[in-house]
């Protein structure tokens, strides 16, 4: 940061300010953001007692897994569960990362005939209120004969109106053109320029939308409550809605377990991208040479 | 070396997809019923209910039974399984799980989805189901008529239980539980108060002992309550309970019109709700959330207007309450009136009307389990629930004393209630949007935003606009 | 073909404009057989079902118009509109501002640890919304909630968060906005990572404030992913639906119920599949009103 007539020790001054005041807020914001989670995993080794004891204890009194328990004993195969929700979202995401990626990259950076009406009617999509589309939906799946199997769950959907706009959008914003007409200058193909170019150049959005894509069909519940029809095809989250319970009574203690175990694969992945982040990809290195 | 890590994940997954695909998963849901025709876009619903096919049941002894229920499925396996002992033909039926989701309300989207979609095989062949769907489900024809099979055991039920699962003069579901409407209430707070709960006789009975509570100084200091308020709901269960008991619906069953502005049974339910909301006897917290648990649990709430299946909450989700509580019947609101009345709930049991739909089976699932002097006694009670078939209380759990209840004969207690009621509440397709406007109003008057007179008033024209036809 | 600056050339066929661009067609294809099943036929499902009354299992019976018309006059769903609408205005702008600054702040090499706190803002929409609602729940109970409890030890009296309307409303956006912070934090940022780097070294040695090339670099270089997020958090907001519905169910007196809420309602809970239908229409065109005037007024050059 360069301001002029400071001295350089004002300028460390400034600069450790600065960075105390940043820090402070948003140490003070992970807190407020952390605590529901605090809370839910704090939760899960509470006692049923403690559970629905008062309000005030943060922390269990002693650690017990009798909630765990309950949770992977039941007659719902959480592991399978678990396994089911991974093997759907790592192949979903991949799928429409790709697509949704490859769909930005036409809109942006090609003129064809009919374009400006196709996306206006894909971004009309997104403005449709979901709610009664349930119905008529799980009609289609029956026709294709994908209920209750993992394609219900991974091919709709993966081309998607929203990850292709922001795809556009960030391509549009990222990719400059040059780039690409030098590429076809050299006798590249349109895929080929997608693969080689564009893809490399729009890492950081890719990573973004996998993280994304990744999250919301780990969490869905909607849809695979309506597509899945066996103990052994749901996903984690269809399954911790459905812990056998005696009635009107929500298993709290089993939910906040099952959550809590629903929650690590994700954050163990989301790591792992992080880290990839991390590992150089730099715009810098393209653009402008 | 990004492009690199690209392809390596791209090929990884690709290989996962490949595998994943070419073996199907272990269980997946073979079609058992005969193929169906494919739906087409115009198609939107079958206009006739199929026949409950005679001609289309497999001859062999089918392989499996897909039950839902979005409760503990557990009990019914356990039902399920017992009479596979005893019909050595059903021996080898696999039992299936279908899960309901969360509630009632998953349940009924993915029966109506399947039934749409024509979807047999992944369509449920039996279900729990709560009173309050069957009129919707019996009038569209997804309940198999269960009329002549009950017929045997009609005088071994109550009749206002009965009733409650029949539609248009025919029985579409088998009450196993019906939720008989009782107060529970917390024997040492009442007893420190000096009140005797069988005293209580009459709702104002009810109202002035709130006033004791809420006038007496606990020797902890605490303030407690005779009931609670739930000021994010409403009164919901406790008002249908109320007119229940008079015979009353929010929709005459002989007229069909709504009564909620005419019936007397209405507006007195609705103006005690104010009443103890203004003598401030009730403590005003979310039901069914953790801050009212505790209130249960410290006695703060002295008592809770609520059916039988309360057993189970303060056994199980309240804790060290053994000997502290005690049932009673709703009071009546004249000296000498009707105690008896039940809630809506998930307490039957249905069989699901699709071609090929083995009844036999499903039938001999449901007498066994719940309609059998030998089994059903020892099944509810084994799982702590309360039967709908009166012979089976002379099982010891519930011809006994019951000692977490101080010795309090809870199953004679049922058993009275239930010999005694004599009317079903009629729900109507309507029952959840009428229940909606109504608490809302409730609401208005405890917010001070209307009186009684308006609220009645509006709730009856907000009905009226919304299920008119 | 891929457009550029060169100057005109001929006008080609229509033909030879689809040839060329056949590629480009062929990548927006899987959308489009996603769109004709999953989107295309619901959607007409759905316009034939706003003209008829159904209660999802039976015979449908044709009502033409009735349904529309009675929207307008229908009390709760129009509140349900108002609603949506504040809690649209009350919510989004905090949320972009929060979302905008975080990402710049976490952009910076200034501060260590960004990663981490890149990880911990985004977390919270790593769970299911479901557990995170009952949890919410229990910390904004009014008697027994530990953010009352917390607000009592500093002396202050907490206020009724999910028992009074206007309360019951901030809580719906805290809880928003708690889950979808991370998500615009994680788009802004990528957005700012694909800025230039030389633009902003560039404005330095010209000796321009961090204030200026934020608001002539950043801003401007942003100025594409911000309408993508100002545009697709609109449309979410009109379609509110889950916060709503775990939090408050639509109360306390209607106060929180929103359209999507109120649609939901109408079709699954009160079997009015048909009125459902058409109440979601007249939010579509509400949306679609909407994005346009956004549109028009962020109006951007075509490539």
């Amino acid at each position: 940061m360069v301001l002029k007539g400071m001295t350089l020790s004002n300028r460390r001054v400034l600069r450790a300010s600065i960075q105390i005041v940043a820090h402070s807020v948003l140490i003070l914001g992970s807190v407020l953001f952390l605590f529901p989670f605090f809370w839910m995993v704090s939760a899960s080794f509470k006692t049923s007692t403690e559970l629905l004891g008062s309000a005030q204890s943060l922390l269990p009194s002693r650690i017990t897994w009798e909630s765990y328990d309950i949770a992977f004993n039941s007659t719902m195969p959480l592991l399978r569960n678990l396994y089911n929700s991974l093997f759907v979202s790592i192949n979903y995401t991949v799928l429409a990362v790709f697509l949704c990626s490859l769909a930005g990259f036409a809109f942006a950076k090609f003129n064809f005939p009919g374009k400006r009406f196709l996306f206006a009617l894909m971004l009309g999509t997104i403005m449709v209120p979901g709610v009664v589309n349930i119905v008529p939906s799980f009609i289609v799946m029956k026709t294709l004969g994908w209920v209750n199997t993992y394609w219900s769950l991974i091919i709709p959907g993966a081309a998607n109106a929203f990850g292709i706009f922001f795809f556009r959008q960030y391509i549009k914003s990222a990719v400059p053109d040059e780039l690409l007409d030098a590429a076809r200058m050299d006798g590249c193909t349109d895929f080929g320029i997608y693969w080689r170019i564009v893809v490399p150049v729009i890492s950081p959005a890719l990573v973004t939308m996998a993280i994304m894509d990744f999250m919301g069909t780990w969490n869905d519940y909607q849809w695979p409550l309506i597509m899945l029809r066996s103990p052994d095809m749901y996903t984690v989250i269809v399954a911790i809605a459905s812990f056998p319970a005696p009635r009107f009574r929500q298993p709290w203690g089993a939910i906040m377990a099952g959550s809590t175990v629903s929650v690590l694969p994700p954050i163990v992945l989301f790591l792992l991208f992080q880290k990839r982040i991390i590992s150089g990809i730099t715009i810098g290195s393209v653009k402008g040479a | 070396m990004n492009k690199k890590l690209t392809i390596f994940v791209t090929l990884m997954v690709i290989l996962g997809v490949l595998v994943g695909c070419g073996r199907p998963p272990a269980e997946t849901v073979e079609d058992e019923a005969p193929e169906e025709p494919q739906p087409t876009a115009e198609t939107a619903a079958p206009t006739t209910p199929p026949e409950p096919a005679e001609e289309d049941v497999e001859p062999t002894a089918p392989s499996e039974f897909k039950f839902s229920t979005w409760g503990d499925p557990t009990f019914f396996e356990d039902g399920f399984n017992r009479m596979k002992k005893d019909y050595s033909a059903y021996a080898d039926v696999e039992w299936i799980f279908v899960s309901g989701g969360e509630g009632d309300g998953d349940l009924l989207s993915q029966l109506r989805a399947d039934w749409i979609a024509e979807s047999w095989d992944t369509m449920p062949d039996a279900a729990e189901m709560s009173t309050s769907y069957i009129p919707l489900l019996a009038e569209e024809g997804l309940l198999v008529d269960l009329t002549d099979m009950v017929a045997p055991y009609a005088d071994d039920i109550s009749p206002a239980v009965l009733n409650g699962v029949t539609h248009n003069g025919k029985v579409y579901a088998l009450p196993w539980m019906p939720n008989t409407g009782m107060i529970w209430y917390n024997k040492e707070v009442l007893d420190e108060a000096g009140i005797n709960a069988d005293d209580i006789e009459t709702w104002d009975d009810y109202l002035e002992a709130g006033k004791t509570i809420r006038d007496y100084e606990f020797a902890d200091g605490v303030d407690r309550y005779i009931h609670n308020a739930d000021i994010a709901w409403g009164p919901g269960m406790a008002l249908q309970l109320m007119l229940n008991q008079e015979c009353s619906s929010y929709i005459d069953p002989d007229t069909g019109e709504l009564a909620i502005d005419t019936d007397p049974a209405f507006r007195r339910a609705f103006e005690w709700w104010v009443d103890a909301y203004e003598e401030g006897i009730l403590l005003g917290v979310e039901e069914w959330e953790t801050p009212w648990f505790d209130a249960l649990n410290e006695g703060i709430i002295a008592s809770y207007i609520s059916a039988n299946w309360m057993d189970q909450v303060i056994q199980f989700d309240l804790e060290d309450q053994e000997g502290t509580w005690r049932a009673m019947p709703l009071p009546a609101w004249e000296p000498g009136g009707s105690r008896a009345a039940f809630e809506s709930g998930s307490a039957n049991v249905v069989i699901l009307n699709k071609p090929g739909a083995d009844v036999d089976l499903a039938w001999t699932f449901f007498e066994h389990s719940f309609l059998n002097e030998d089994v059903t006694g020892d099944l509810t009670s084994a799982h702590a629930l309360v039967p709908a078939f009166l012979p089976a209380f002379d099982h010891p759990y519930y011809s006994g004393p019951n000692d977490f209840y101080g010795g309090q004969e809870l199953g004679k207690l049922d058993k009275e209630i239930q010999e005694s009621a004599t009317c079903a509440f009629n729900y109507t397709q309507h029952y959840y949007d009428i229940t909606d406007l109504v608490m809302v109003e409730i609401q208005e008057v405890w917010a001070r935003n209307k009186d009684v007179d308006q609220a009645i008033a509006d709730a009856a024209d907000a009905v009226r606009f919304s299920i008119e036809e | 073909m891929v457009a550029t600056a060169y100057p005109k050339r001929k006008k080609k066929s229509i033909f030879r404009r689809i040839w060329d661009n056949r590629a480009a067609y062929l990548f927006i294809t899987p959308f489009f057989i996603g769109f004709l099943l999953l989107d295309a036929f619901p959607l007409a499902f759905s316009g034939y079902l706003s003209l008829h009354k159904w209660n999802g299992l039976g015979e449908m019976r044709y009502r033409g118009p009735a349904n529309y018309t009675r929207a307008f006059q229908d009390s709760r769903f129009l509140v349900s509109l108002k609603n949506t609408a504040t809690l649209w205005l009350g919510h989004i702008f905090l949320l972009l501002a929060l979302a905008f600054i975080l990402a710049v702040v976490l952009n910076s090499k200034l501060i260590k640890g960004r990663y981490v706190y890149r990880v911990i803002y985004y977390l919270p929409n790593i769970t299911a919304i479901a557990p995170m609602a009952l949890v919410f729940g229990l910390i904004f109970d009014t008697h027994f909630g530990i953010l009352n409890l917390g607000l009592t030890a500093l002396g202050i009296t907490g206020p009724p968060w999910l028992t009074e309307p206007f309360w019951a409303n901030v809580s719906i956006i805290i809880l928003n906005i708690w889950s979808a912070l991370g998500w615009y934090m994680l788009i802004l940022l990528a957005g700012l990572q694909s800025i230039d780097p030389t633009l902003y070294e560039a404005a330095q040695v010209d000796g321009s404030t961090t204030l200026q090339r934020a608001w002539y670099i950043t801003l401007p270089g942003l100025r594409d992913v911000l309408f993508f997020a100002f545009i697709i958090e609109t449309i979410g907001s009109f379609e509110l639906f889950t916060e709503p519905q775990l939090l408050t169910n639509g109360g306390p007196l209607n106060s929180t119920l929103t359209a999507s809420l109120y649609l939901y309602n109408s079709a699954f809970s009160y079997n009015k599949f048909g009125y459902s239908s058409a109440m979601s229409f007249i939010l579509f065109a509400i949306i679609v009103v909407v994005t346009i005037i956004q549109a028009r007024l962020t109006a951007e050059d075509e490539a």
